[in-house]
């Protein structure tokens, strides 16, 4: 076996192995507790499903995925530019900063009908909800990659009187990129939380709706088969996204080798 | 090169750092232009902040401090090239060491192929122009300060200050360094502030010795080094050096009772 | 963590999370504000004094769950516990308040509370995923579920329904019958935000309310809310109804019995003079006004006695009723034919 067959194996095997298990063992526990339907469907249930319910859910994993990618986006870029007002004006991050946590344990209930007021129902609605729940980690991945600087940099930047602008593209900026890219792979997931939620309050509006309209559908018929193929359908979405994120992280991170531990001293 | 006025000149300077701390009380110095000084004192003595206020990084309590004749900050934007070695590397990882080496001069402005080769130059000066296009974490430590050293030297500095450069290093790869800093210093003859707590490694180096006290610091002693140029590895089995470094040790416990 | 670990940490998660989800439960609930003025009441039906109430220590615990927080929808049975119908019969009833997502069908069909109160379709649900509950008596012939225009629409129809912007909860059978019956020409439908805010700033917004609560806050607010019924397209599932689990009707008839024919009682007095029962609900419910709840009552009686509880009795179910929904929930795609089960959904045998 080549060595690109054993390390494609190497990464496939052990979470198939895994699913397995899960699947087997989600099966013999309906068997043997004897799990009614209408609390948890076996398998099989959620497969078939699935499958009869292939064109909805063909429809809501990519809407569902565009308003996520879309408040991921909008995160990613406001995120930074806040954290570039930060870094820049100290006295700005220490009045506003703490606020920010505010966006960490935002009651979605209480903030969405505002949200709705702004922005209007459908995608804006969702992407709004997205935006609003995978903010957080952006802006303190980008304020903490700005300021944290070995403070020698800062000196040799200020001892070959770099310009304010210079400093913030030559320097500040290129060290933010490995704590963003941390933050980012958290934002993603959290984005994607935002906007089934946010379908809940915003959503609907067209022909095809998204994940969260559909589990909230299957819900109130008491339809857990479906319920659960749309489970499934989001925390495929969600894997999708993150690897993505991930391996986009891990190519830009390539240059930034040895960035984490600082280039400090050696034997 | 520079008129043959002192390119430092403190008088009477204190540094307080915010919160109390009493770093250099009553420094006086003059230095000329083109003399390599090395400055040796206990821990906290102050050593390191004599070159933050000389690179302009710090300005003095109290006293006065001017570089070419200008106060330091002003003097570091245009009367006097200016380069600084710190005691890490300090190497943006994100570049590969020929950016970083060219990193001055980008910032000054002027074209990428002036500046690529002016890098270039500075790297076969340290003997890395073979590691021009590595990033820094593909070097071991004496290959990345000698990188930092490229990157001081680019500028073709008149003033350089390195603050303990080679503390890190193994004794060996130190040696070495010390070697070839001096047949650097040799073939330019830019004015030198070397901070280090090795004494062995001031007296090769340099054409005098500051000895400094215990916080809050003061200058406690100036000695010549009269040993010739270019200094080789030699001069440190003769017995003048040890006695030297003997001299030298003295008076630092002296200073630091 | 890598990549590698991190989807094998993600699926079984999210399925735990399910798993966690609907274990907590899917109780689907039409959300139901009351809303109450006062009317005179209709003949009332004197129940006579307790002279023969049994001691304490004998009384049978029951506990009854709600489908939501307690409103003049539930009145009935707090009437019943208010005026000591449930205590002459034995019984010591305990009413659990119900709220948003209650999982009442999966609680009754545990055993994990003795009876519960939910409308007709969430039974039939139930049935079709294997929930073993039955409905024993249903006191709302009439639902109250109706969708608020304004007046100055013209409107005057559910069929009529066009240009306008309509706020419904998918977490409703409702819903998804509406976009399967009605044409909904440039109608474009939203989630139901949770209060009458937003019609009263549009007039082109339409709604999803209960008929003796939502027109009430909205006129009270100067609004001009229009009713149109979802009986009057037919769709007209029992509402507010009373039931247990297969086991306690084969185990406990009595017990059941002694419950259906206590509640039947409660409702009778319900719609006559409600005021004991509606102190008893805003006890329970602080948020709900009595001025709120005294309207509710009001227009609930003409719910509850409709021609065919005048005729057979409050609480009368049948089997056209029933049929007619499952019928309606399997065309508008709610339910699968093959699983329905309209028989076992709910039985007369207490009523008489």
């Amino acid at each position: 076996m080549s060595e690109a067959v054993r390390a494609a194996a190497r990464a496939v095997l052990p979470p198939a192995v895994f699913l397995i298990l899960i699947v087997v063992g989600w099966q013999l526990a309906i068997v043997v507790w004897q799990l009614p339907p209408y609390l948890v469907p076996s398998p099989q249930d959620v497969w078939a499903s699935a499958q009869e319910h292939a064109a909805d859910l063909g429809w809501a994993i990519p809407l569902t995925g565009a308003a996520a990618l879309t408040g991921f986006g909008l995160s990613l870029v406001c995120g930074t530019l806040l954290g570039l007002v930060f870094s820049q004006f100290k006295w700005v991050q220490r009045s506003i900063y703490p606020y920010a946590i505010f966006l960490q344990t935002v009651p979605i209930v209480a903030v969405a009908p505002l949200l709705i007021l702004w922005f209007g129902y459908g995608f804006q609605g969702v992407v709004a909800v997205s935006f609003i729940l995978s903010l957080f980690p952006i802006i303190t991945a980008a304020t903490s990659g700005l300021t944290q600087i070995d403070p020698n940099l800062v000196e040799l930047f200020a001892v070959h009187n770099a310009t304010r602008l210079q400093e913030l593209l030559k320097l500040r900026l290129p060290n933010a990129v490995p704590y963003l890219v941390t933050g980012a792979k958290i934002s993603c997931g959290l984005a994607v939380i935002g906007a089934i939620v946010g379908e809940i309050y915003a959503g609907f509006q067209g022909e095809h709706i998204g994940l969260g309209t559909l589990i909230t559908r299957a819900n109130a018929a008491l339809d857990t088969s479906y319920v659960f193929a749309g489970v499934l359908g989001s925390t495929l979405l969600s894997i999708a996204i993150f690897a993505t994120v991930s391996v986009l992280g891990t190519t830009i991170l390539a240059r930034w080798h040895g960035a984490a531990g600082r280039d400090s001293t050696t034997r | 090169m520079i008129a043959s006025q002192a390119l430092l000149s403190a008088q009477d300077v204190a540094l307080v750092y915010r919160g109390g701390v009493r770093a250099l009380e009553s420094v006086s110095l003059e230095l000329p232009p083109g003399q390599f000084v090395s400055l040796v004192g206990p821990s906290g003595c102050g050593k390191s902040s004599i070159l933050r206020l000389v690179a302009g990084l710090t300005a003095p309590t109290a006293g006065k401090l001017l570089v070419a004749g200008e106060p330091a900050r002003r003097a570091r934007r245009g009367a006097v090239r200016l380069a600084f070695v710190f005691q890490d590397p300090t190497l943006l990882p994100w570049r590969r060491v020929e950016d970083n080496v060219a990193l001055p001069l980008e910032l000054a402005g002027g074209s990428r192929s002036a500046r690529m080769q002016a890098a270039r130059s500075a790297l076969e000066l340290v003997g890395l122009a073979d590691f021009a296009r590595h990033f820094p974490s593909q070097l071991s430590g004496g290959m990345r300060m000698r990188a930092s050293l490229a990157r001081a030297l680019v500028v073709q500095p008149e003033l350089l200050l390195l603050d303990e450069p080679f503390a890190a290093l193994d004794d060996i790869t130190r040696q070495k360094l010390n070697t070839e800093l001096s047949r650097l210093w040799a073939q330019r003859r830019w004015t030198g502030v070397f901070v280090t707590h090795n004494i062995a490694e001031a007296v090769f180096l340099s054409q005098r010795i500051i000895v400094m006290s215990a916080r809050p610091g003061r200058i406690i002693a100036d000695v010549q080094v009269p040993f010739e140029f270019p200094r080789t590895m030699e001069l440190r089995s003769r017995p003048e050096f040890a006695r030297l470094c003997g001299e030298v040790m003295s008076l630092l416990e002296r200073g630091s009772r | 963590m890598n990549r590698r670990t991190a989807i094998a940490g993600f699926l079984p998660g999210f399925l735990l999370l399910a798993l966690a989800l609907l274990l907590h439960g899917c109780g689907n609930n039409s959300s139901a504000r009351p809303v109450a003025t006062a009317q005179p009441a209709r003949e009332p039906q004197q129940s006579p004094a307790p002279a023969n109430a049994p001691a304490d220590e004998n009384l049978i615990p029951v506990t009854l769950q709600l489908n939501w927080f307690p409103e003049a929808e539930h009145g009935g049975y707090y009437a019943a516990l208010a005026h000591g119908y449930y205590r002459e019969a034995g019984l010591d009833v305990k009413i659990l308040p119900g709220g948003p997502d209650s999982p009442v069908v999966q609680q009754v069909a545990r055993g994990m509370v003795d009876f519960g109160v939910v409308n007709a379709d969430n039974i039939l649900f139930g049935r079709a995923q294997q929930a073993p509950i039955v409905a024993v008596m249903a006191p709302l012939q009439i639902s109250p579920r109706c969708i608020l225009v304004h007046e100055s629409t013209g409107i005057r129809g559910l069929r009529d329904l066009k240009n306008v912007t309509l706020a419904v909860s998918s977490s409703n059978a409702f819903t998804q019958y509406l976009r399967h019956e009605l044409k909904l020409d440039n109608v474009k439908i939203v989630p139901y935000s949770g209060n009458v805010t937003h019609f009263l700033l549009n007039k082109n917004y339409a709604q999803q309310a209960y008929v003796f609560s939502e027109p009430f806050v909205a006129r009270k607010a100067g609004g001009d809310p229009r009713v149109l019924m979802l009986s009057e397209i037919g769709f007209n599932p029992y509402t507010s109804t009373l039931f247990t689990n297969d086991e306690k009707i084969r185990d406990k008839p009595e017990l059941v019995e002694k419950m259906v024919k206590a509640s039947i009682k409660g409702w009778e007095k319900y719609v006559n003079s409600p005021e004991k029962a509606n102190e008893a609900i805003h006890a329970a419910n602080p948020q709900m006004d009595l001025d709120i709840l005294a309207y509710g009552a009001r227009t609930l009686e003409p719910l509850v006695y409709d021609q065919t509880a005048e005729a057979e009795g409050l609480g009368t179910m049948s089997r056209a009723r029933w049929q007619k929904l499952a019928d309606q929930l399997i065309a508008s795609k709610q339910m699968k034919a093959d699983k329905a089960d309209v028989r076992g959904a709910y039985t007369t045998k207490f009523l008489r």
